[in-house]
């Protein structure tokens, strides 16, 4: 059945014909769901046993769930039948469904949400003591930008070896191949962000989410601060890596020792330069990837 | 209903229209109906003829018949005829039409009567739908 996305707009076009001897007006209404929500409604004349395609603009309905589809049609203002369709239509959230055909012998997969900022539980789940890794694995993703990495060693064990991060846009939700091996998405090569020249300047405000992240001799304290991402701007001669964080939410770190940074207040704006292959920062959740580095651009004492 | 009958053409006197009855005269296009009619001899020897129920615009213009029907009404009695019609085919949602009785003697025309009340045909409207196709 057809299946589309909360509030998305879709056109239904359904055929009518008119069965009798005399042409007739008629005007339908397109409805959905078990109250008979009126959707889209249209005129048009059929003329004698002629048939006739109808275009209904819909925008779907903001609640996921599975919803019928009637036609009312009239003529002459008279009710002549209310007509259910043979197809529900499900509204729910779209998801990317990722297939990696991972490269086994102990490198794994793995899929970070950059907009939930979660990684993404493959199927079949991954373990630390798994030997070789599953040869294919599944995610589903929720977002159309997210992060591939593989990693030699097991979840949640921090590795010396990996391949990427790499950043993916996709423009479509639905299914999606990375083969392991020749790390490419459906067949095109995939940005390796700390392969490649890369620094944006990524512009957002402030969440509130500013905290002391880390310490140690290898990991000198850091401060943690939440961005919600609304802009990003290439510097020259680089690639625009942070273009993919656009809209979603970043947890960025500096070292302290480096930029002296305080707490940021929820809603001051402020930009982060976005590098590859610096020192010590980590995506939120600081798990491992210690190719990715941000340093606030524009440092602001607050106290 | 009872329909009343007047003359639309030919001459009066030879036999009589008694009772002329059909359902209410708004019908659906191409559906059967059945009149029935109950004639009246007025003279003193039986009369025997064919009469003919159609509906048409003007007299001889016959859209729909019964057909041609033989009947013998003895003197000074009664006889009735059913008419079957078939309501004309209608290209347009309603169209009105007359609705004549015509007796004939012999092959001859004696009289054509019209009804008092016209019969509305009548296409109601319908549809049908078939699969959505969602883009």
């Amino acid at each position: 059945m057809p299946q589309f996305a909360p509030s998305s707009v879709h056109v239904a076009t359904p055929v009518f014909s008119n069965p009798k001897s005399a042409g007739f007006d008629y005007s339908a209404t397109l409805c959905m769901g078990a109250t008979l929500t009126e959707m889209a409604s249209a005129s048009f004349h059929i003329d004698a046993g002629q048939s006739k395609s109808v275009p209904f603009s819909v925008t779907m309905p903001t609640t996921p769930g599975t919803y019928p589809v009637y036609l009312k049609v009239t003529s002459g203002g008279v009710l002549i039948g209310t007509f259910v369709a043979t197809e529900d239509v499900v509204i729910a959230q779209p998801k990317v469904n990722l297939q990696a055909l991972a490269p086994g012998g102990g490198w794994y997969v793995f899929v970070l949400d950059t907009g939930l900022q979660t990684w993404i539980p493959s199927s079949p789940s991954l373990r630390a003591q798994d030997p070789v890794a599953t040869p294919t694995l599944s995610y589903v993703i929720s977002s159309k930008k997210f992060l591939i990495v593989l990693l030699s060693d097991g979840w949640p064990i921090v590795t010396e070896y990996y391949y990427g991060p790499f950043g993916v846009i996709v423009s479509d939700w639905g299914n999606y191949i990375f083969d392991a091996n020749t790390l490419k998405l459906n067949g095109v090569a995939l940005t390796d962000i700390s392969a490649i020249p890369n620094k944006s300047k990524i512009t957002g405000v402030t969440n509130g989410a500013g905290y002391w992240a880390g310490g140690g001799v290898s990991f000198p304290r850091v401060w943690a601060v939440g961005f919600n991402i609304t802009s990003s701007q290439p510097y020259s001669g680089y690639a625009d890596i942070g273009s993919y964080l656009v809209g979603t939410t970043l947890m960025a770190f500096c070292n302290a020792g480096e930029g002296g940074l305080y707490p940021f207040p929820t809603g001051y704006p402020a930009g982060i330069k976005f590098q590859a292959d610096l020192s010590v920062s980590y995506w939120y959740p600081a798990q491992g990837l210690r190719q990715i580095v941000y340093t606030i651009d524009n440092q602001v004492q607050i106290a | 209903m009872n329909m009343k009958l007047r003359k639309a053409n030919g001459e009066e006197g030879h036999i009589l229209v008694k009772s002329f009855e059909m359902e209410d005269p708004t019908f659906e296009s191409e559906s059967p109906h059945v009149a029935r009619a109950t004639f009246s001899n007025p003279k003193s020897i039986s009369f025997t003829f064919t009469s003919e129920l159609y509906l048409g615009k003007t007299v001889g213009s016959k859209v729909v018949t019964s057909g041609v029907q033989s009947l013998t009404v003895p003197a000074k009695g009664t006889a009735t005829k059913d008419f079957s019609v078939n309501m004309p085919a209608l290209t347009i949602p309603s169209d009105i039409f007359h609705c004549y009785l015509e007796i004939k003697e012999a092959g001859v025309l004696v009289i054509t009567f019209i009804a008092d009340t016209d019969v509305t045909v009548i296409v109601t409207p319908a549809i049908n739908v078939t699969g959505i196709v969602w883009t």
